[in-house]
């Protein structure tokens, strides 16, 4: 075999340790939120970040994701922010709360990218990757904000192991026991926040929430130990987003999300399988 | 009639056939449950173009409301009888039926004249293009407006037909299972409608932004009513008000119609909640002066 056998392309292999970088940091955070139940946050911030990611892209002028992220981060925080707001101002009931803002956001972000596409400069091409995801656009510096971000995520995580679990499980416990609940609140958050934005380029605005729900539940048939529930769903991420990346990689124009989602949620149906015949045989 | 003229058309009715199930699953706190279904439709409308070959999608029209009604069950049956919580099964299912669609779509474009892109935010300007002819050729208008204009007689039909049960299983289940009536069976209707009304504006404004026409009407109108009907009547009115102010700014501006409409929901949402703010703030200032209480010696 000649000297180019992909084993020996280290781009390749940095480019699939940024995967894992990404899948990893999404299915830890996933598991505390899908405890604690505010999975559908994840979604709204989701489709929050487009509008941001287009404003960002407009101003700067370039598609590398270091100008990016502020603008999405930002977004996906406005439109979470906009959530609460509907819901302790307006008096809107929390579920229509969570839909207008992920559609109007949305909207937003779909006005101002058909904006950016009939200015028809070279580089919008590269934003469509926002909206149904893709492992191949990703570029060698990118992955490195991938690594500092996943990171930070497994850091923080681990500094608030003890914290978050108490939190997800039981607030009020975790209120009386003097745990600080308004900055763990928010410590998962952020952790979302964070996962959405490595996570949106890989699988897209409108399914990344997947990756947060679906290893989680997935994870949640095989064990009630946490940490192994962490470690599973860390694994089954790793598993969708390379199946995911090989499979759109091996047919031209092929989206990657939608092939992680497909895998994700075979995972995650059988192990509610799982969990269904145990319960049933016993 | 003119192509812009059909294209207001087209999202007018849109507007109302989404705004009309879009109250009710307001009243019944299932906004989300639209949210999963209009994306979890997506598997049967490939289906149904994959079918019709994208010429006639009229007749298919229930089997691919049948996906979305489909998609509904699912989330329920993990939600109890596999004790999820209600929000991971509803992000499980809908993705999931979302992502299949999406790959049934791309990996067919060629066949069934749909694409990614009309997934994410419609083809409205397409809308005029596609028109029923007779035999001889004479135009019918665009099978869009014959599409949706069906379903909302059904709609208007069966709300009005069953206007005390809706009003009843909405406000109080419990009472109207006492009374007799089967409330899943109605939630089962309603599910139907939700499905239809996203595959029926499918062409026109997306599996996305068809949220926006679900749920941000309806939350408007509930701003201020206090009864069914009007709910019902308002949400229509402020979902056509968004739409026409919505393609006009579209035009104006040069930029998505479908997109410029869903932000403009948010817009009136925005305008109708600070209007009645003020009102009311007005009113306790005005009441306050003339009432204030006059020192006696």
């Amino acid at each position: 075999m000649p000297e180019s056998l992909w084993i020996h392309d280290a781009g390749l292999w940095w480019l699939l340790f940024g995967l894992i970088c990404i899948a990893v940091s999404c299915g830890l955070t996933g598991v505390f939120l899908t405890l604690k139940g505010e999975a559908l946050n994840g979604d709204v911030m989701a489709h929050g970040v487009l509008p941001g990611i287009v404003v960002a892209f407009m101003v700067s002028g370039s598609r590398d994701l270091i100008w990016l992220i502020p603008g999405a981060a930002l977004s996906g925080a406005a439109t979470l922010w906009a959530k609460r707001w509907l819901v302790a101002t307006a008096k809107v009931r929390p579920d229509s709360a969570a839909a207008i803002t992920l559609s109007v956001f949305y909207g937003l972000g779909i006005v101002l990218l058909s904006k950016v596409r009939q200015s028809g400069t070279a580089a919008q091409a590269g934003l469509d990757r926002f909206l149904f995801g893709s492992a191949a656009a990703m570029l060698t510096d990118e992955v490195w904000i991938a690594v500092i971000l996943t990171l930070s995520v497994v850091i923080l995580i681990s500094a608030y192991y003890k914290g978050l679990t108490v939190f997800v499980f039981d607030p009020e416990y975790a209120a009386v026991a003097g745990f600080p609940v308004q900055r763990l609140s928010f410590l998962l958050t952020f952790l979302t926040l964070i996962c959405v934005i490595t996570g949106v380029q890989l699988l897209g605005v409108v399914l990344v929430a997947s990756l947060l729900v679906a290893p989680a539940v997935a994870a949640s048939a095989w064990t009630h130990a946490l940490h192994i529930r962490l470690i599973l769903a860390s694994i089954f991420a790793c598993m969708a987003v390379l199946g995911g990346g090989l499979i759109s990689a091996s047919g031209d124009g092929l989206p990657t999300g939608p092939w992680v989602v497909v895998i994700l949620s075979f995972f995650a149906f059988i192990g509610i399988g799982k969990k269904y015949f145990v319960r049933k045989l016993r | 009639m003119s192509d812009q003229l059909w294209i207001l058309c087209t999202g007018i009715l849109v507007a109302i056939v989404c705004a009309l199930p879009g109250s009710l699953l307001m009243l019944r706190r299932q906004a989300l449950m639209g949210d999963a279904i209009a994306h979890a439709v997506l598997p049967g409308i490939f289906w149904a173009y994959w079918v019709s070959g994208g010429a006639d999608s009229l007749i298919f029209l229930p089997g691919a409301a049948i996906s979305g009604w489909v998609a509904a069950q699912a989330i329920a049956w993990l939600s109890k009888d596999n004790r999820l919580s209600s929000d991971a099964s509803t992000g499980l299912v809908f993705t999931f039926l979302f992502a299949v669609g999406v790959i049934l779509i791309s990996a067919f474009s060629r066949q069934t004249d749909l694409d990614q892109e009309c997934v994410l935010f419609g083809d409205i300007i397409w809308v005029p293009l596609e028109v029923f002819r007779t035999e001889q050729g004479l135009s019918l208008g665009p099978q869009a407006v014959w599409i949706l204009c069906i379903t909302l007689v059904l709609f208007l039909a069966v709300i009005f037909i069953g206007f005390k049960g809706w009003m009843l299983t909405s406000f109080d289940p419990v009472f109207a299972q006492i009374a007799g009536y089967r409330v899943w069976l109605w939630s089962a209707v309603l599910m139907a409608m939700t499905s239809l009304s996203s595959v029926a504006a499918f062409r026109s404004v997306g599996a996305v932004l068809v949220i926006a026409f679900l749920a941000v009407p309806p939350a408007i109108a509930a701003l201020y009513t206090k009864s069914l009907r009007r709910q019902l009547w308002d949400s229509c009115f402020w979902g056509s008000i968004s739409t026409v102010s919505g393609w006009g700014l579209a035009l104006y501006w040069d930029v998505s119609i479908s997109g410029m409409m869903a932000v403009m929901t948010g817009v009136w949402f925005l305008i109708v909640w600070s209007f009645l703010r003020i009102r009311r703030w007005y009113k306790n200032t005005s009441y306050a002066t003339s009432h204030q209480a006059t020192p006696t010696s």
